[in-house]
């Protein structure tokens, strides 16, 4: 078992001896990814925030379930994807094209972004914060502004271009926030 | 980047309508073409990184409860809203150690002060910096219900008071034509009534007097609810209406029932409508947002439910798992 993981083991220790509260420090560790993880999955950012909240109180409840050689964020993430399903079939009947789309995408996809998840270590989301502030001031303005809905259409038309040159943008910026978080891994 | 990445992207993110055709086009090569995944996931990856860390770290009130810590202490709304507002802050980012000591102060001109030092204490916030029209939010919540109390009986029509439920509510119930809570181990039916397409819950917030928001300052109340219809042949629609009114809560039955001085009489008014296709039974859950404006009093949350159809006979449907929350919002000050 790696250094991480030691102390989350003393944590998890403790919470089943009875310190409950010390499960938000658990939760502290593991929230930014868990919820970057749903987030490359569902649209609305409240759907993100209910749902990683949904998958935490699942995981407390369930904590003796967890192996604990085993990886607490995998684990996380497999509660995560039953609770993904669990979502896309409540609002299958009423899903617009765009959601019945992601849903077919998540389905597609599960297996890679899991794989995808597990590389890149635990810093990674500290490492892609540092890397966006090294990103040039428009494609920083891009990535703040994001791609949901009509955010590019505002933001072509505030920047005077076109909506495809704003996802063209996008990318360019997610190559270069990936490079960088490459030669951080490396360096 | 290939046009069917782009393509797929503008999808993917929903800003953007293709024939169905061109959708299941691009979902076939997802699924065949692994090359095609690999660069769609790296995408995904990224934004959804890119996402979570933009946005504001959440209070998670259920799982608070559900570990018995109480964060954050509950607007009972018989106190001063604003100064409410600004003790659960204080609470939540000085651990109680400033307490009473801000409430001489207009309240929310010193939000501001107190929402860039709770914010500068995460590490999100503190590594966001350079995003300089990030806006901060905090989430509070103001009431949730799951009708847990078997006891609980409220009275009809619109309410006079402020934080009771009114109107077509039934006792709690364990369970009815098949109908399980979602939550807890109670929910409650909204009643049909004759002459009425839609029954409702209705409960008033009182903001009592509050101070004005300062500059770049907003709040806005969440509400979200879950609810179900034992319907299975016909189209059930489900509602949420949210108000704000300057009147205090005694004053606004008069002006909800007048359809007329309503529209010339709210401050602010928006309404959710869901409608649920036939043999779709399953809980849905609903949310709608209300921006508040300066000088309300008086905040109205109208649930309802009924059968889309006007000829279709009247049943009864269910609510559960009632959450508001007040969403406070500021401009960054730097």
């Amino acid at each position: 078992m790696n250094h991480a993981n030691d102390n989350l083991e003393i944590l998890l220790d403790r919470i089943a001896k009875g310190e409950p509260d010390l499960y938000l420090k658990v939760v502290r560790r593991f929230e930014l990814s868990l919820r970057s993880y749903l987030a490359s999955q569902l649209y609305d950012q409240a759907d993100v925030d209910d749902l990683a909240q949904e998958v935490f109180i699942a995981a407390y409840r369930d904590l003796g379930g967890f192996r604990q050689d085993g990886d607490f964020g995998a684990w996380l993430r497999g509660i995560a994807r039953n609770r993904l399903l669990g979502h896309f079939r409540s609002i299958q009947r009423r899903a617009n094209a765009t959601e019945r789309f992601r849903e077919e995408v998540a389905r597609l996809t599960a297996a890679e972004l899991e794989a995808a998840e597990q590389t890149g270590g635990e810093d990674k989301i500290e490492r892609l914060l540092h890397c966006i502030a090294r990103l040039p001031e428009k494609l920083r303005r891009v990535v703040h502004q994001g791609l949901e809905g009509a955010k590019p259409a505002a933001l072509a038309e505030e920047m005077q271009t076109s909506v495809p040159a704003i996802y063209q943008l996008h990318y360019r910026a997610n190559q270069l926030l990936r490079d960088c978080m490459n030669q951080k891994i490396t360096a | 980047m290939n046009k069917d990445l782009n393509l797929f992207l503008q999808l993917w993110t929903g800003g953007f309508d293709v024939p169905d055709t061109e959708s299941q086009r691009l979902l076939n090569r997802l699924r065949d073409d692994s090359e095609f995944r690999s660069e769609c996931v790296a995408e995904m990856k990224v934004l959804g990184m890119c996402k979570a860390v933009q946005s504001s770290s959440p209070r998670w009130l259920e799982l608070n409860e559900v570990l018995g810590i109480e964060d954050v202490a509950r607007y009972s709304g018989t106190a001063d809203f604003s100064l409410d507002v600004m003790e659960q802050i204080v609470r939540q980012s000085r651990g109680q150690r400033r307490g009473m000591s801000w409430l001489g102060r207009p309240a929310w001109a010193v939000a501001a002060g107190l929402m860039v030092g709770l914010f500068s204490a995460s590490m999100v916030w503190a590594y966001a910096v350079p995003f300089a029209k990030r806006v901060m939010q905090i989430k509070l919540e103001a009431f949730s219900d799951s009708f847990e109390d078997s006891s609980a009986t409220w009275a009809q029509r619109f309410p006079k008071a402020a934080n009771e439920w009114s109107g077509d509510l039934s006792r709690p119930l364990t369970a009815e034509n098949g109908v399980q809570p979602v939550k807890g181990d109670y929910m409650v039916r909204l009643s049909p009534v004759p002459g009425r397409r839609l029954s409702y819950a209705r409960r008033i917030l009182d903001l009592a007097e509050q101070s004005p928001l300062a500059n770049g300052q907003s709040i806005q109340l969440e509400v979200t609810a879950s609810f179900n219809s034992p319907a299975t042949d016909r189209q059930v629609q489900y509602q949420i209406r949210l108000a704000a009114f300057s009147q205090e809560p005694a004053d606004v039955r008069p002006i909800w029932n007048n359809e007329l001085v309503l529209f010339d009489t709210v401050l602010q008014h928006v309404g959710r409508n869901l409608v649920v296709e036939p043999g779709d039974n399953g809980w849905q859950k609903l949310r709608a947002t209300l921006e508040i404006p300066p000088g309300t009093r008086s905040l109205v949350i109208s649930l309802g439910a009924g059968m889309a159809d006007d000829a279709a006979p009247r049943i009864g449907h269910y609510l559960d798992n009632v959450r508001t929350r007040f969403v406070v919002a500021e401009s960054p000050l730097f």
